[in-house]
């Protein structure tokens, strides 16, 4: 401009100014956002675009000793729901009733999905997971609806994703030590708890970017981490002891109305646990559902809802809990054997050291009852183990005294955890859990003399005990033997660990001598787990629980063969509601059949006295074709029973068939005819009687049955029989039962 | 500033031609060389701009249509007119615009208010601009205000000036109401008569609602009464009075008579509990690119996370994809074309070239200004564009057109000429 004059020249400068004003204030904006800020909004904008899929890792197996399955993953499948995509209300109820129909759960009603998927923010709602195939291919059906434009009708909107479900092919077995996994497939207790980690692996990712509504961005942002799949586990558990192990403790509950009973059986020579158990157990598949009646039964008193649901909880973790190691209890009499060693190691009594029991001690101001209120008499070492004579063992104690008594005690183990691979094991605490130096004064060092007043847990036990079988090793229990990768290469593989050797060979075998002789001899308190074919060694314990007025815990532990042990075998049963609820009494023959059936398992040979012999199942002739005469005098011959069914002369069948093994003097059945065979007849009650009662009633009723307990002497009863009586029958068929005797078996 | 004007142009013949018809086509077209710095910088932002709108719109083209070019050329296509129209509008002899001001204001307004009646609805974040077709009246209507101010300023610059009593009618009830004792002067009146046109335009162009426009128009209109040499008193009335409503509108602005979508906007700003979707995703795609950015085509944020990506957004990609430096490059080529502009307004050959081509640089620079005013998150979101980048056929016409004229004014300035393009052997010659 021609005349560009002052005022005019200001005027420019003031607009420009403001307007480069405007602008380096965006200017230093920027700089905020862009260079100050950047990291904060940098990780917001990812934290969207960013999509993160992971493709689940097989979960590890869980073998057993013989690589039997007890817990494996399978492939399953999730739906969900991109409610970022529901077009309208109309969709939005078609999917919802779609989907309630086919999934079929109570949780997941039209309702719950149709509110689920109502977030139009969102662009990922699971549904369900752990699908089966079925209801997978349901779905995929459903997807597709109405095929338009090309696509199905609820792509990207209803979506299916892989996902991993556990399975457990023996339901309850083993429970508390395999343990439960959480719905997210972490592991809740037992070993899914414990190797969670290896167990797990390492998912599989992809990081993708993704636009606001959760498609793929076309580009090539896309990485890719492959898993790793979960480490499989193998256990020192065999699934055949387990089992002997679950069926003895869930009969001694039912038998004895218990609360629960436990047990483990150790391999003595290594530490390894080759069957653990906690009875009542539950469902590893349904694992948060109580299914023992006794538990239900109690639980359905409670009428206020929220206490019965607060009551239902806490009934679920307990029995989610693993007794075997996570309860404490007072061991009882059972303690004696480790009093008699220390006193043996230490040199403070020997075996032939005497005392005399009259019933009573006297401790400090206290009179100490035995539990034989007339006395045991003079009794040596053994035979105060075999009647369980508390004085005896006060006075070992005593002359141990405190220092010596507490340096075995904890020698033994009892004073620290076992560190078996576990988790939730009770950890023992000094003044707590047992007397200190400080605490153990003459009367405590009396009671825990013979195993009261202080507490430990059922996996002490078995370690401390095993250290007596195995000539004075004390063993670091475990349970996994062997981790292996998917790919089945073995990735560590548990060494043996000896933690130190707690007393002499020569002191073990002379208390493991001693413990044969509470279940040989025909007055120890033991008897009741005296096994055919095998020499047992143990010790019964009785103790009144603290906690609980009037109630017991009753305990056996025993060792197996005798002359060299190799298994332990321990049976815990908490609060019996029978009459004699000593461990002599309910836990001996439980522990008995389990080492029995365990013994023959691993093939440990049996060796039988003459007696023991005669009573051996014998062999069944062949008798099928001859006349009914020849057949009778045949099986007689050989002291079987016939009985003869049907109005035949020749025998068409029989049962036992030929070359089956049944109990010495057993019944065969003789069909004449083809029509009568499998003739059926309800099985009689056979318990509460004697050996020859029972016999002699089941074959006349048609049935053999086998023995098992001890038979040899007085007093002995059935207390349980494999049949329930009332069950029809096919005759002919062996019946196995149980005997015991409850005299002579009181140890407290 | 000089003179002597070169005797070789014969330009001044239509000096005046403001109402007279006859010989209007006489020197309508002018040869005078154009300021190639101009032509080249605005070439440079208008590449810069078109590549970046098609790495800004490829995803929402590829949702919209199913393939990612359309956007793109669409917005190839209306540079290309762009740029034919900046040519020919540089040939105009600028002066010859006059004629234009007041049909072009008027026949602009009358397309707003026909786009309010006929048009169809179109805009993000409940803004809904009403326009015909791709045509978008508004855009019209802000070069129309600068055409009728730098016009009128011009002309009545001395009655600007003057602190005569006025003789305008107006002037005179103003006085008989006050029984004479408030006289008001030219300056007074005039500046009036330009404010009330200003807000009126403005005011036709929000009943269209098109907040943003009538924002552009009443800023445009401001720096041009300033530009005009408006008393500076009435300003600091103005900004007092600015200010003051900028006081109700924060605290009140519930309860004023403002659309949903406004509403919805300043609750958004103020209190941050709105939708703050678009702000946010902005400020995420910004942040993303930091210093250096991620790269042409590197942006995650435009994948339907940045609602607007190829519009009133487009510089909050730009900042994911070349970064800091690459925002400052891009701002600093704007002031350098913004700097152009001023400078050729500065050498203009009158007040009117001055006043028009000073107009149409304050326009760019508000839009510039503003836009990063809010895709910074200083100012609340009024869906202002940013001109040459953001995606819209009108605004890249007009905005092209607009420095078109600028070019028109540079072409009768005494301005030193770097290149000659008829000489066609690009020596370099210096002008006396």
């Amino acid at each position: 401009m021609s005349k560009m004059n002052m005022s005019f020249k200001k005027r420019c400068f003031g607009a420009v100014a403001l307007l480069l004003a405007i602008i380096l204030a965006d200017c230093g904006k920027l700089v905020w956002i862009q260079i100050v800020k950047a990291d904060e909004y940098r990780l917001s904008a990812e934290g969207q675009q960013l999509s993160d899929t992971q493709t689940p890792a097989a979960r590890g197996i869980i073998y057993d000793a013989n690589m039997e399955i007890l817990a494996e993953s399978a492939d399953a499948w999730l739906v969900f729901v991109n409610p970022s995509k529901i077009k309208d209300d109309a969709m939005r109820q078609k999917i919802a009733s779609g989907l309630s129909k086919i999934l079929d759960d109570e949780d997941l009603d039209y309702d719950t999905i149709y509110k689920k998927i109502g977030n139009k923010g969102i662009n990922y709602v699971e549904i369900k997971g752990e699908l089966d195939f079925e209801t997978k291919e349901k779905i995929s059906e459903f997807i597709d609806g109405d095929y338009a434009e090309g696509k199905p009708e609820f792509y990207d909107i209803v979506v299916i994703n892989s996902d991993t479900t556990r399975y457990y092919p023996y339901s309850n077995f083993a429970s508390s030590v395999i343990g439960a996994i959480k719905s997210d497939d972490t592991g809740r207790s037992g070993l899914e708890l414990m190797y969670d980690d290896i167990l797990t692996g390492i998912p599989g990712r992809t990081i993708t970017a993704r636009d606001a509504t959760g498609n793929l961005i076309k580009s090539n942002y896309s990485e890719e981490f492959p898993g790793v799949d979960g480490t499989n586990l193998v256990l020192t558990i065999d699934k055949t002891v387990q089992h002997y192990l679950e069926k003895g403790l869930s009969e001694a509950v039912t038998v004895n109305k218990a609360a629960s009973a436990y047990g483990i059986v150790m391999d003595v020579d290594t530490g390894a646990v080759l069957a653990m158990a906690t009875m009542p157990d539950y469902d590893l598949n349904n694992s948060a559902v109580i299914k023992d009646k006794r538990t239900l039964k109690e639980l359905a008193k409670i009428k206020d809802p929220e206490k019965y649901s607060a009551a239902y909880n806490t009934a679920v973790y307990n029995m989610w809990r693993n007794k075997a190691i996570s309860d404490t209890y007072e061991p009882g009499s059972v303690f004696k054997i480790f009093v008699a060693a220390a006193g043996l190691e230490e040199g403070v009594v020997d075996a032939n050291f005497t005392n005399t029991c009259t019933g009573a001690i006297q401790v400090a101001d206290n009179l100490v009852r035995c539990h034989d209120h007339a006395g045991h008499g003079t009794v040596d070492m053994s035979r105060a183990l075999m009647k369980s004579c508390n004085p005896y063992f006060i006075t070992v104690g005593q002359r141990l005294g405190v220092d010596k008594f507490l340096k075995y005690f904890e020698a033994f183990g009892f004073a620290d955890a076992t560190g078996v691979d576990l988790p939730g094991e009770a950890k023992p605490v000094e003044g707590v859990t047992y007397h200190s130096y400080e605490t153990m004064g003459l009367p405590q060092l009396s009671s825990e003399s013979f195993g009261q007043s202080f507490q430990i847990s059922a996996m002490q036990m078995i370690t401390a005990v095993s250290a007596i079988a195995n000539g004075g090793k004390l063993m670091e229990p475990y349970v996994v033997s062997k981790q292996m990768d998917a790919n089945g290469n073995t990735v560590f593989e548990k060494e043996v660990k000896v933690k130190r050797q707690v007393i002499s060979e020569t002191t073990a075998e002379q208390v493991l001598s001693m413990m044969e002789q509470v279940v040989g001899s025909d007055e120890g308190t033991g008897r009741n787990a005296r096994v055919d074919g095998y020499r047992v060694a143990g010790k019964t314990g009785t103790s009144e629980k603290l906690t609980k007025d009037g109630e017991y815990i009753a305990s056996f532990v025993g060792c197996a063969p005798a002359n060299d042990p190799e298994i332990a075998v321990l049976i815990v049963i908490d609060e019996p509601q029978v009459a004699n609820h000593g461990g002599g009494a309910i836990a001996a023959p439980v522990a008995g059949a389990v080492i029995e059936q365990t013994l023959r398992y691993m093939n440990v040979e049996p060796i039988y006295t003459a007696e023991q012999l005669q009573k051996l199942d014998q062999t069944t002739p062949e008798v099928k074709n001859l006349s009914v005469s020849a057949a009778i005098d045949a099986l007689e011959s050989k002291d079987f029973t016939a009985r003869v069914v049907g109005n035949g002369d020749t025998v068409v069948a029989q049962f036992p068939a030929q070359g089956q093994s049944i109990p010495a003097e057993g019944v065969v059945i003789l069909y004449t005819d083809t029509n009568g065979k499998n003739t059926t007849a309800a099985v009689p009650k056979l318990t509460g009687m004697s050996v020859s009662e029972a016999n002699k009633l089941a074959i006349n009723s048609g049935f053999n049955i086998r023995v098992t307990g001890p038979s040899e002497y007085e007093g002995v009863i059935s207390y349980s029989q494999s049949i329930t009586e009332g069950t029809k029958a096919e005759l002919g068929t062996t019946i196995t039962v149980n005997f015991k005797t409850n005299t002579g078996v009181q140890d407290d | 500033m000089d003179n002597n004007a070169r005797p070789d142009k014969k330009i001044n013949r239509a000096n005046n031609t403001a109402g007279v018809f006859n010989g209007f086509w006489d020197g309508f077209f002018v040869k005078g060389q154009l300021d190639v710095p101009m032509v080249v910088i605005t070439v440079i932002v208008a590449c810069i701009g078109l590549v970046m709108l098609l790495s800004a719109s490829y995803p929402e083209s590829y949702r919209d249509f199913g393939h990612g070019y359309t956007y793109f050329r669409n917005q190839a296509g209306f540079m290309i007119l762009g740029f034919i129209g900046m040519f020919i509008a540089s040939k105009v002899n600028y002066n010859k615009l006059r004629i234009f001001a007041w049909p072009a204001l008027v026949g602009s307004l009358l397309l707003v208010l026909a786009a309010i009646f006929l048009g169809i609805s179109e805009g993000g974040g409940g803004g809904v601009n009403r326009r015909l077709g791709f045509f978008q009246p508004s855009e019209i209507t802000k070069f129309a205000v600068i055409l009728f101010c730098a016009n009128g300023l011009s002309k009545n610059h001395k009655k600007m000036l003057s602190n005569k009593p006025s003789d305008k009618g107006f002037a005179n009830i103003v006085s008989i109401i006050t029984g004479g004792r408030l006289r008001l002067t030219e300056s007074t009146v005039t500046m009036f008569w330009y404010a009330l046109i200003i807000v009126a335009s403005a005011g036709v162009v929000f009943l269209g609602s098109h907040l943003s426009g009538a924002i552009i128009i009443m800023a445009i209109g401001v720096f041009m009464l300033w530009l005009g040499e408006a008393k500076a008193k009435w300003f600091v009335a103005g900004a007092i009075i600015v200010v003051v409503a900028l006081v109700l509108v924060i605290n009140f602005y519930e309860y004023l008579p403002l659309q949903d979508y406004m509403k919805t906007r300043l609750r958004t700003f103020f209190d941050g509990n709105g939708d703050t979707w678009q702000t946010d995703n902005g400020l995420y795609a910004l942040g993303s690119g930091g210093i250096f950015g991620l790269g042409i085509d590197g942006s995650k944020q435009k994948y339907s996370f940045v609602s607007e990506p190829h519009t009133d957004f487009i510089f909050t990609i730009v900042g994911e994809e070349i970064g800091f430096i690459g925002c400052m490059i891009i701002i600093a080529l704007f002031c350098v074309l913004i700097g152009r502009g001023m400078y050729i307004a500065f050498k203009a050959k009158n007040r009117f070239g001055t006043l028009l081509a000073m107009g149409v640089m304050v326009h760019i620079a508000l839009q510039v200004g503003i836009n990063l005013a809010v895709i910074t998150d200083l100012i609340p979101n009024t869906g202002i564009s940013l001109p040459l980048f953001s995606y819209g056929g009108t605004a890249v016409i007009m905005t092209l057109c607009e420095i078109g004229v600028v070019l028109g004014v540079s072409r009768l300035a005494d301005l030193p000429k770097v290149y000659s393009f008829r000489d066609g052997n690009k020596k370099i010659k210096k002008s006396k």
